[in-house]
């Protein structure tokens, strides 16, 4: 899965264009990341690789750099 | 439409084409034709999402508003102050966790007076629902309270049954017989719907914690799902007939070749599933839909089986038409439907065979067709899972007919139902400002920063900035407190004021949604405008910066009379704004 497929996938739970997203992105810059965004995005990473953030990790997913490092923690290949 | 874990997916599609009608809508090209707005004792957005997806799946055209958190009374009271629009529905959720909190806990320690005190607001809640019923004209959902679970009970108890399991009991019973005493309004069964889905699996406990909405997204679809198809229930008429056939649908076997104790109806299996499905038949047949046969047999045969055999549900009566012949079996429909004088649009046709069921796909589309599947023991799964026949003012006016003597004593109650300023008063609401100091830094911090809806000028400010202005002799950083005798709602607002000779400026105001609808924030600002006074002030400046999330205090400014200066500023005189209303006590802390 290269970086186009993650944020695909932001881009899908947040409703924005890939063009508009990067690493920095984050709920501070990006007016769509509120929280209903940010439930919508802990479900679609967790049927998308088929794991299970715990509740600390889901607090950590504040930013596109962020979940990317927490998905590779959790072994989730080729990000 | 799936069930359990398997709706994962359908929540993605759903998801996805919702997004796409939202962005027809937003250029043009498209138009709502369903504006619901729901509220809930939990965060509803995810809830409000999943109802917007599955009507459009059933090709309704929605849009979905979610209201605020645990505001169901105020709601009901207030709709128009909490939704942007004019609504054509509006669906209410609540748990029993969330809105008898301590009488649970109490009811579990022992304490059965609980009980009582939770029944008496279930009361308030249905009468709440009662007033809003009789001023909205449009559909008006609640649910059924689920079984309360994790973290607040644990039916694993073995205590269960007399504590949590009784409270649920109980407080279910009062509520739904209090809903049903007032005409019209629909339940949607969250509790058989958790049932269903299986309580554990129903829970979430990380978006709990960290959102306060309880639920796995699987099973928002199923709640979102029962929603839809009620609220499509109620705008589109329902199928009018059930059409079947006779051999390997009505009963097992072929009653020409097999004979009268050939065929399989009874007791035991695969008898059980027809007799069964024939159950299933007399349901609709009291809910008023025709039930007419549709078989390739002799005549004489089918009725034999009607006249002689034991274990047959049916009766001659039951049937409405019929159409027993070797002729094909869309002639035979379009017979029964001259005889009902019914559209061949109002047909369900149920048939074993696969290649009739084509043939009436292909002759008469307009049919909705269902195949007995090859397993029989789940027949009555499939049929089921066929919600042409969901139909709610029936059964629920049926059900009024047999308790008239209930209702009468109910509506007798709700024709005195609350207004919305007995309701505030009854809440025995507490104000307890301050001015903020370190102790209370971390959580003013988090309330500026999350704060959408009732926020003023949602400026956002860090730890540091905000420590700067607690140290300045030019600003004051206020906070209260607020509790009302359902209990302490913590520290919930935040001001920020600079002050400058006899002038003040609002800088911020902000109040978090767990409060809103009380007017707490009045009571703050009375008081921000009395420590103004103290210290000599005459005026307040105050100014509103519109977000895509704070229309809730849009009118806030002008209702407490502000007005524009000759520069534009809006401006009013402390002395105008000193008196909190008059259901709030205010109390500096």
């Amino acid at each position: 899965m290269g970086t186009d497929s993650l944020l695909a996938l932001f881009a899908e739970a947040l409703h924005v264009p890939t063009s508009e997203l990067n690493e920095e992105t984050s709920p501070k810059n990006c007016n769509q990341w509120d929280s209903l965004a940010g439930m919508t995005l802990v479900t679609l990473f967790e049927d998308e690789f088929d794991i299970e953030f715990s509740t600390a990790e889901m607090m950590e997913m504040n930013s596109v750099a962020a979940v990317r490092a927490i998905l590779k923690k959790k072994g989730v290949a080729d990000l | 439409m799936p069930r359990g874990d398997d709706t994962g997916p359908l929540a993605r599609s759903g998801r996805r084409a919702l997004r796409r009608w939202q962005q027809d809508v937003a250029a043009g090209q498209a138009a709502v034709a369903l504006r619901v707005g729901i509220a809930a004792t939990f965060t509803s957005d995810p809830l409000a999402e999943q109802i917007a997806a599955r009507a459009l799946a059933l090709g309704l055209e929605p849009q979905v508003f979610a209201g605020p958190y645990n505001q169901l009374i105020p709601v009901c009271l207030n709709p128009n102050s909490y939704f942007p629009a004019e609504l054509d529905a509006i669906a209410l959720f609540w748990r029993i966790e969330d809105y008898c909190p301590t009488e649970l806990a109490a009811y579990q320690a022992g304490d059965s007076a609980a009980l009582i005190v939770a029944t008496a607001k279930v009361r308030e809640l249905a009468s709440a629902v009662g007033s809003l019923h009789q001023h909205f004209g449009g559909t008006l959902l609640v649910s059924t309270p689920p079984y309360p679970t994790a973290p607040h009970a644990d039916p694993r108890d073995l205590l269960n049954a007399t504590t949590a399991g009784r409270f649920h009991r109980a407080l279910l019973d009062t509520w739904v017989q209090a809903i049903t005493a007032t005409s019209g309004i629909l339940l949607v069964d969250v509790d058989a719907l958790q049932r269903d889905h299986g309580a554990n699996a129903c829970f979430d406990a990380r978006h709990w914690y960290l959102y306060r909405q309880p639920w796995r997204e699987a099973f928002l679809v199923q709640v979102g799902d029962a929603v839809a198809r009620a609220l499509f229930a109620d705008r589109r008429s329902a199928k009018k007939c059930v059409v079947v056939d006779c051999d390997n649908t009505l009963w097992g076997g072929i009653i020409g070749e097999d004979g009268l104790r050939g065929i399989a109806l009874g007791d035991d299996f695969p008898g059980s599933a027809f007799r069964d499905f024939q159950r299933w038949l007399q349901g609709l047949r009291q809910r008023g839909v025709f039930l007419a046969l549709l078989s390739k047999n002799n005549e004489a045969d089918v009725w034999e089986v009607f006249d002689k055999h034991d274990a047959m549900l049916l009766r001659r009566s039951d049937v409405s038409a019929w159409s027993i012949s070797w002729d094909p079996k869309p002639l035979g429909l379009e017979r029964i439907a001259a005889a009902l004088n019914i559209g061949l649009d109002s047909f369900v046709f149920i048939d074993d065979n696969a290649f009739e069921i084509e043939g009436m796909r292909a002759a008469h589309p307009q049919v909705v067709c269902i195949q007995v599947p090859e397993d029989t023991a789940r027949f009555i799964d499939v049929v089921n899972g066929v919600r042409w026949f969901d139909n709610l003012r029936v059964t629920s006016e049926d059900r009024q007919r047999t308790d008239m003597a209930l209702q009468e004593v109910e509506r007798r109650k709700l024709s005195s139902t609350l207004s919305y300023e007995d309701y505030l008063r009854s809440l025995e609401l507490r104000v307890e400002p301050f001015a903020v100091t370190e102790a209370q830094l971390a959580r003013v911090v988090q309330l500026i920063n999350k704060t959408n809806q009732f926020n003023l000028t949602t400026i956002r400010r860090s730890t540091d900035e905000v420590r700067a202005l607690i140290d300045s002799e030019r600003w004051f950083v206020y906070a209260t407190q607020v509790a009302d005798r359902f209990g302490e709602y913590g520290l919930t607002g935040v001001a920020i004021v600079e002050r400058e000779g006899t002038e003040l400026r609002l800088d911020s105001l902000l109040v978090s949604c767990r409060v809103l609808g009380r007017k707490v924030e009045s009571a703050f600002l009375a008081f921000i405008a009395q420590e103004g006074r103290a210290t000599g002030a005459k005026h307040l400046f105050a100014s509103y910066i519109p977000t895509a999330k704070n229309a809730p205090c849009a009118g806030f400014l002008p209702e407490h009379g502000f007005s524009a200066d000759p520069d534009g500023r809006l401006v009013a005189p402390l002395d105008a704004l000193a008196e909190p209303p008059a259901h709030i006590l205010v109390h500096r802390a």
